[in-house]
């Protein structure tokens, strides 16, 4: 019983996790380079699109 | 793509991969000057992440965390799911100080644009299976 509540809680406590850290990446989602500090000469638009586009 | 694959050894392979571009487009371009350290390839990754989309992200890091042996993350291994975690936390507490170029009015009206984008988002299907 005490396996069951604790399996129910931990699902949905991770489903939240999930949830609230998808909305984050979308709230933050205009987050640009600059907004990083990131020297831009070190940037190659192709390798970095190949890494967005893997889609982790 | 994480999300397809079962095993933790492949969604590590696929996460090395992509910290692993990351830290390959900044070693070519910045050779002739320095070799890069985790200062420049952290916010890459950040960016990298928040720009992907990618869904469920924390439970497939948990997921590693617990059923991957701690004996198999080594080295490169390591070093790039720490790079990750730490991404994935460095998102989670995201706020105006950590940004730079960019001011408390302009931050506040861009995350207001996207919370209102998400709601509708959100919203749709409700409408379209009740409303059709």
């Amino acid at each position: 019983m005490l396996f069951t509540f604790r399996l129910f809680f931990s699902t949905h406590e991770q489903k939240l996790e999930d949830f609230e850290f998808d909305r984050a990446l979308k709230r933050y989602n205009f987050v640009t380079l600059k907004h990083m500090e990131v020297d831009e000469s070190s940037v190659d638009n192709d390798y970095l699109e190949v890494a967005i586009n893997s889609k982790l | 793509m994480i999300n397809q694959f079962k095993t933790p050894k492949d969604k590590v392979i696929i996460l090395i991969n992509f910290v692993y571009i990351l830290n390959t487009m900044i070693n070519e371009n910045s050779m002739k000057k320095k070799p890069s350290g985790a200062d420049e390839v952290f916010p890459i990754v950040v960016y990298a992440i928040l720009k992907s989309g990618v869904s469920k992200l924390k439970s497939n890091m948990k997921y590693i965390k617990s059923f991957r042996h701690f004996s198999r993350l080594e080295s490169a291994e390591e070093y790039y799911f720490t790079t990750i975690s730490s991404a994935i936390e460095f998102i989670e507490k995201l706020k105006l100080e950590h940004l730079a170029h960019i001011e408390h009015k302009e931050f506040l009206r861009l995350c207001d644009e996207q919370d209102k984008k998400i709601d509708q988002e959100a919203i749709k299907p409700y409408l379209k299976s009740n409303f059709q």
